[in-house]
């Protein structure tokens, strides 16, 4: 395998028989050699060597990692543990003779760097999802696939077919383009746990991604505002200013468990996740009401101390895992603006007879936000789609006596707002999981 | 190379259920009416034309069409059919006609800089210019080659 680079000049790789790379030559002149480690549930570099055969880098393989990922490096005769955010990243170092933080970095969901990595993290090239950033190319070897953090996308498609039943996802995309949801270390498919997974029973939610207005419906927390932590033990540079996270539903009781993310930079401790665990009072499951958890926060290979949390969410307490729809005093302003789209918009349901195509266009957006609100309210289902290239929110009912999805965009210049919608064919009633 | 145009077929293949190309043409008032199109080798198996009614006077002696070009998959020769269509909406008197994608078409943000990303080929009676690759389409030339153009034409 091979690459031209930006320089004009060439980069060559050679793999083993199990498709692990094995050497890289620039210009015709030999750089690195690797080994590996096939015993682990996905090979795990373990060596770096220069063109000399000396070695540069030894990595410490993770046994319990199902991504390939490892525990610490040792580099230039300094060794670190690596310490991961809740989504496999690097961001991280302790030495491994104290707990002192010996580097540190930050990256955004899909890998690209928001800030430069420090100290010993500065010459490693393990980072996003704990895998290696090929220096040549700046690419992920993510085994069967390279990856791109720059662009958040693989540069070839995935070889494992989309099962039957799943909702179409982009071949070149990252984890379902929901790298907060999965990973996709082999370049075989993600190990999404997400809302398309039909064995997962649990649902994600992120305050960045409620559409409209947040509300709360039966066995889902939505709009999750704040998290704060009053520690009680000694993690090395716990800070409680600690201010956004995550977590996820547990399904079949008032429970969360997930991940602390830090937000605000305030200090690069405060970058890396710590998992916790809470349970929810029973009497505080209403609209914006308190939730107390008290549990186990680990802190990569640092003694887990344990912490007590406030979890300000949006939840309830009873049946499981609806769709999440819009509240009824947000669902009109999806429909705003839509007369300007000359009937763009609402084409496909006047095809289908589900829009009478006479009388006015104003009365016929009416018809379509009359006939596809309930939807937004109350979906049956909901699903992610990348839209024309726009990211958005699927909205799965019926209406007028047929099966319809509507999109509204999550992202770009008409967020919030309904995009199209469509009765969907066979195919598509197949790939979205409909009924 | 072929990540460029992977979004661009990504985005033409939305629906999950085949592929379309919308094009897009201001014509004159009652311009657009008999518009049908070039006659090629290799039409697509259906078009689909909608009247896109503008709110007030917001195109000042002109109308607007969409005319959605429906395909099995993504036809090798992209790039030879959007040029077709666009020279056929030009000869028939077309102001600008452009490709855009599913759900970037708003009376207010036509040709603007903000939606570029989403226009793939834009043409007029100055010319014909393609953005199939991703690059193209998010670099700020294309997006400021749009208003520029549509400023051009009076539009």
């Amino acid at each position: 395998m091979s690459a031209v680079l930006e320089n004009g000049t060439t980069a060559s790789y050679t793999h083993d028989t199990k498709g692990n790379r094995t050497s890289r030559t620039v210009g015709g002149v030999a750089e690195a050699t690797w080994a590996w480690d096939d015993l682990t549930s996905l090979p795990v570099r373990t060596g770096e060597y220069d063109q000399t055969g000396a070695l540069t880098t030894a990595w410490l393989p993770d046994p319990t990692s199902t991504t390939g990922a490892s525990l610490a490096e040792s580099s230039g005769g300094v060794s670190s543990w690596l310490l991961s955010d809740p989504f496999a990243n690097i961001t991280a170092t302790v030495s491994t003779t104290g707990s002192t933080v010996s580097g540190a970095r930050s990256l955004n969901a899909f890998g690209a760097t928001r800030a430069q990595a420090t100290g010993s993290l500065a010459a490693s090239a393990i980072g996003f999802a704990g895998q290696y950033l090929e220096a040549a190319t700046g690419l992920y070897d993510m085994r069967a696939r390279d990856y791109d953090p720059a662009s958040g996308r693989f540069t070839a498609n995935d070889p494992v077919a989309v099962p039957t039943g799943m909702p179409y996802v982009a071949g070149y995309s990252y984890a379902f383009n929901n790298p907060l949801t999965g990973t996709d270390a082999s370049g075989n498919w993600s190990s999404n746990c997400g809302i398309y997974s039909q064995a997962c029973d649990s649902y994600l939610f992120f305050a960045n991604e409620i559409i409209g207005a947040a509300k709360a419906v039966a066995g889902i927390a939505v709009g999750l505002v704040s998290f704060s932590v009053d520690p009680i033990g000694t993690a090395i540079g716990w800070g409680n200013s600690c201010h956004a996270g995550f977590a996820q539903y547990g399904g079949n009781g008032p429970s969360f468990e997930g991940f602390l993310q830090c937000v605000d930079n305030l200090n690069p401790i405060a970058e890396i996740g710590r998992q916790f665990s809470a349970s929810l009072s029973a009497t505080n499951v209403e609209d914006s009401g308190q939730a107390f958890g008290q549990g186990l926060i680990g802190v990569g290979l640092i003694a887990a101390p344990f912490a007590k949390g406030i979890l300000r969410a949006k939840c309830s307490a009873t049946a499981a895992k609806p769709a999440i729809g819009f509240a009824n005093d947000a669902v009109g302003s999806a429909y705003q603006g839509m007369r300007s789209e000359g009937g763009h918009a609402i084409r496909h349901l006047r095809d289908e007879g589900l829009i009478a195509n006479s009388g006015s266009l104003d009365s016929q957006v009416a018809q379509f936000e009359q006939l596809t609100s309930p939807i937004l309210r109350s979906p049956a289902k909901t699903f992610d789609w990348t839209f024309g290239g726009t990211m958005t929110r699927a909205f799965a009912g019926s209406a007028g006596g047929r099966e319809v999805v509507v999109f509204v965009a999550k992202e770009g210049k008409y967020q919030g707002k309904v995009l199209t919608a469509v009765v969907p064919d066979a195919i598509q009633i197949e790939k979205w999981g409909l009924p | 190379m072929g990540f460029a145009v992977s979004v661009l077929t990504e985005a033409i293949a939305w629906s999950g259920s085949g592929v379309m190309l919308s094009l897009f043409v201001l014509f004159p008032t009652e311009g657009g009416s008999t518009f049908a199109g070039p006659i090629g080798d290799l039409p697509p198996r259906g078009v689909k034309t909608y009247y896109l009614e503008a709110p007030d006077e917001r195109l000042r002696g002109g109308e607007c069409y969409e005319y959605d070009l429906l395909f099995d998959t993504v036809p090798a020769n992209l790039e030879s059919i959007v040029v077709a269509w666009l020279q056929a909406a030009i000869e028939a008197g077309a102001d600008v006609c452009w490709f855009g994608y599913e759900g970037s078409f708003h009376f207010d943000d036509l040709l603007t800089a903000d939606i570029a990303d989403q226009v793939y080929a834009v043409g007029s009676r100055h010319g014909i210019e393609l953005a199939i690759e991703d690059q193209t389409r998010s670099g700020e030339r294309w997006a400021a080659k749009l208003p520029a153009l549509k400023e051009r034409v009076g539009r």
